[in-house]
């Protein structure tokens, strides 16, 4: 497989402020990538360095095989970018548009863009300034589908809409996911758990790992052990056991870098009076929340 | 280019009012062009207000802006500024957008301009064929600074109240260099031609250019300084002494040898002034009577610069250089007035002292050529030279004259003595000894480029003036001004003025004191009084 996105020691500086701080990123062809993180991670300053719509301090960027500096004009035509804060032509009504867009792209698909003008229910004749967020945003998604793009980036696509509105924008990159890579940036983790394929966190502009989905399902498990009687924690734990509590006769923590013998066998070595250890798979909200709170050991 | 008409057609359906408007706004400029020349002040049958719609002179300047908002709003809608524009990720050409907007430009901006241009050179009578190669150049002045500056403003800015902004901005800017120039009045002689065209690539090189790079990259921050870097430099270089020196520029010609033979009189001691300069004057006007014995008939010699150096035993010398002046010597005897403004400290230090003047005067003399006379017909008339032209009707000695691209250069005499029209005269009860000759000058300027503007036809007036003649030393009459009358079938004698030569003199005015010199007739000294009788 061939990289669709590479990143090789990214960073982007306003003034002494490290936005991305050298980000080493590879989205593989036909992923569905999904680059998490807080607000003012750095996920659309990447998103904008990787569309070349502002120039990194530091490092280079590949998408496509081209240098990302020198993504402009044609080389949109592959792309399909939508962002939550990309300013439309609001003057213009829902058809005309789509009518503007299609002379711009050679691959444009008017089947396509009929199934998706159906499928969002997007009103031709109504002027967008009218139309509300989630409207907005389908048409956006419309035009960045219809011309079966071989790179799909979305910056934050979800933020402030209804459930019935998210669901059709993910059934309708579902579709796509199959002949494009997906590169997206969301805070909402329920619904890339559903659908994404890789996984990048980002805290306060450092990748703290990039991953697929069942590698960090597999890595993240919450350990409860519970113990014959009430002791304090030992000392020192493996730094890879996050936000350990001890609740009685009873410790949890989440374990970062799970492994079927080595667990066990920390705990057997810490816990020697454990008479029960029970190990559960964690929801990506719940792996998040964890790596938030305590991001370096994870 | 069907990217690029595809862009332009989107533009026309987005900005159809402000095309519109302009459209407006060109058709009531073209009519006020067409017809202000005719009846200038004629509103027999229409209302004040319609009148002031149709020959406003905002229109000009409505019509400007209307370009220039039309300008901003179409580059604005693909605005280069910023990184969340929609269409900045979509698969436009840089140079297909650069090329549709300016092609928007030249569809509803320059297109309808030049066709208006036609017919203002058209219906007046001149042929439209013979004038078009200049009128193609005419696009490049004016036209080309305004849309060159509002397009590099458009694309360095975000939205209207940026480019409001930049505007404020250069504005400031504008009235500091005018400032600055009004302190530093000194007169340079001929500035270098690489300076020239340095300052002129470096003011209009970067208008042209940096909108192309900001098409191209899109790198703002790195355009806007580009901009300022040659907007500051030429400015330098403007302000800076690097023209030639009027030393330079005029060679130094003994009085004897010149060809306006000048001389100081007598300064006459004015009795003490008890009240002095009023207070709220921060310089003092020096005025230095020249008499002029007259240069060579069939000649002008013009008065470009005076420098005055102040010489006395106990302050040492100062001196301001060279001031510009505009005076011109005719034929015949005359008197002239050297006015040099010093600041009023020095002026106040020294001006009971008494000084030793040493005055430089820079002088330019033109010769006449292809001289002819011409009658004035009683109405409006063509002349190969002047254009069309007419007696004015609320003036007593000016033409009315109009012409493609430039006003003319001439030199005129009209012999009032010897005329069929009447004349004014100031003192009616005193002899009408200086109400002979009067003459009309206006110099010979680089016709390469038609004059910037947006009217190819240039209105200009052909003005005859007495020349101030010496005073009889024995008169007690003081001197005496008149105004001269054209009327048809006086007649004028006209030529085309050829440069001849730029000299510099000196001139010595010893042991005077600067308070006899001091001007003060404008602040509480004899008055001027006009008494105009009808002419015959």
């Amino acid at each position: 497989m061939t990289a669709v996105i590479r990143t090789d020691a990214l960073t982007k500086k306003y003034h002494r402020v490290a936005a991305l701080d050298h980000v080493n990123l590879e989205v593989q062809e036909g992923a569905v990538y999904a680059l998490v993180g807080q607000n003012g991670a750095g996920k659309t300053t990447a998103i904008k360095i990787l569309m070349n719509l502002i120039p990194a301090s530091q490092g280079v960027a590949q998408v496509l095989g081209t240098d990302s500096r020198k993504i402009r004009g044609k080389s949109y035509a592959q792309i399909g970018y939508v962002s939550e804060n990309q300013e439309i032509p609001e003057w213009m009504k829902v058809g005309a548009l789509l009518d503007y867009l299609r002379d711009f792209y050679p691959t444009w698909d008017l089947a396509l863009e009929q199934s998706l003008i159906k499928q969002f229910e997007l009103p031709l004749d109504r002027k967008i300034k009218v139309l509300s967020r989630g409207m907005k945003m389908k048409l956006a998604l419309a035009g960045a589908l219809a011309f079966h793009p071989r790179l799909i980036v979305l910056d934050e696509p979800f933020g402030g809409l209804d459930p019935l509105v998210r669901d059709q924008l993910i059934e309708s990159l579902l579709e796509r996911a199959a002949e494009s890579t997906v590169f997206i940036s969301s805070h909402d983790l329920a619904e890339i758990e559903s659908f994404s394929s890789h996984l990048g966190f980002l805290e306060s502009g450092k990748l703290l790992f990039s991953e697929e989905m069942s590698s960090l399902a597999n890595r993240f498990r919450e350990v409860e052990i519970a113990t014959e009687s009430a002791a304090p924690l030992p000392s020192p734990l493996p730094a890879s056991w996050l936000q350990p509590k001890s609740l009685g006769a009873l410790v949890r923590f989440i374990d970062s870098r799970f492994d079927e013998q080595k667990t066990p066998a920390d705990i057997q070595r810490l816990f020697p009076n454990a008479k029960d250890v029970q190990f559960r798979a964690l929801s990506l909200r719940a792996i998040f929340l964890a790596i938030a709170r305590k991001p370096e050991e994870a | 280019m069907s990217k690029i008409l595809h862009i332009f057609k989107k533009d026309i359906r987005r900005h159809w009012p402000e095309i519109l408007m302009s459209l407006a706004l060109l058709a009531l400029y073209t009519r006020r062009e067409l017809h202000f020349w005719q009846s200038p002040l004629q509103y027999d049958g229409i209302s004040p207000f319609f009148f002031f719609l149709l020959s406003g002179p905002y229109i000009p300047f409505s019509l400007v802006l209307s370009w220039t908002f039309l300008i901003l709003r179409v580059v604005h809608s693909e605005t280069l500024v910023g990184d969340r524009q929609w269409w900045v990720s979509k698969p436009y050409i840089w140079w297909q957008l650069l090329l549709a907007k300016l092609f928007f430009i030249f569809v509803f901006v320059s297109v309808p301009l030049f066709h208006v241009q036609l017919l203002l050179l058209h219906h007046p009578g001149f042929s439209t064929l013979a004038n078009i190669g200049r009128l193609f150049l005419m696009q490049f002045t004016l036209p080309l600074v305004i849309i060159a500056f509002t397009f590099a403003l458009a694309s360095l800015t975000r939205n209207l109240a940026q480019a409001l902004l930049g505007i404020g901005i250069v504005v400031v800017i504008l009235i500091a260099g005018i400032w600055l120039d009004s302190i530093n009045s000194h007169m340079t002689g001929d500035s270098s031609r690489i300076m020239d065209t340095l300052e002129s690539l470096l003011l209009f090189g970067p208008l042209i250019l940096v909108p192309v790079w900001q098409f191209a990259r899109r790198r703002t921050w790195t355009s806007r300084a580009t901009i300022a870097a040659c907007a500051g430099m030429a400015t330098f270089l403007s302000l800076s002494p690097f023209s030639r020196s009027v030393e330079q520029s005029y060679q130094v010609l003994s009085v004897r040898d010149s060809p306006a033979q000048l001389s100081i009189p007598p300064i006459p001691k004015v009795p003490d002034n008890p009240s002095g300069l009023p207070s709220f004057m921060t310089e003092a006007v020096l005025s230095i009577p020249l008499n002029v014995p007259g240069v060579a008939p069939g000649s002008v010699v013009l008065i470009n610069g005076v420098s005055l150096t102040v010489d006395s035993s106990d302050d040492g010398r100062w001196t301001r250089g060279w001031v510009s002046q505009y005076q011109q010597l005719w034929p015949g005897s005359q008197r002239q007035n050297l006015n040099y403004q010093v600041k009023r400290k020095e002026y106040e230090k020294i001006k009971a002292k008494l000084q030793n003047l040493h005055i430089q005067l820079a002088l330019s003399e033109y010769q006449e050529a292809d001289a002819r006379t011409l009658v004035l017909p009683a109405t409006t008339f063509r002349d190969n030279d002047l254009g069309i032209c007419r007696l004015m009707t609320r003036g007593y000695q000016v033409l009315e004259c109009r012409k493609p691209f430039h006003s003319s250069a001439y030199m005129g005499r009209f012999d009032a003595l010897h005329s069929p029209c009447g004349s004014v005269q100031r003192f009616p009860n005193s002899p009408p000894r200086n109400l002979d000759v009067a003459y009309a000058w206006s110099g010979p300027t680089d016709e390469v480029f038609p004059d910037p503007g947006l009217n190819p036809i240039v209105d200009y007036q052909v003005s005859f003036n007495p020349v101030s003649r010496i005073p009889d030393p024995h008169s007690s009459s003081p001197i005496e001004y008149s105004a001269v009358f054209l009327c048809p079938g006086a007649e004028l004698r006209l030529a085309r003025p050829i440069f001849k030569r730029r000299f510099r003199i000196q001139l010595e005015l010893p042991a005077v004191h600067l308070q006899d010199l001091v001007q003060r007739d404008s602040f509480g000294g004899a008055e001027v009084s006009i008494d105009l009788r009808t002419p015959m």
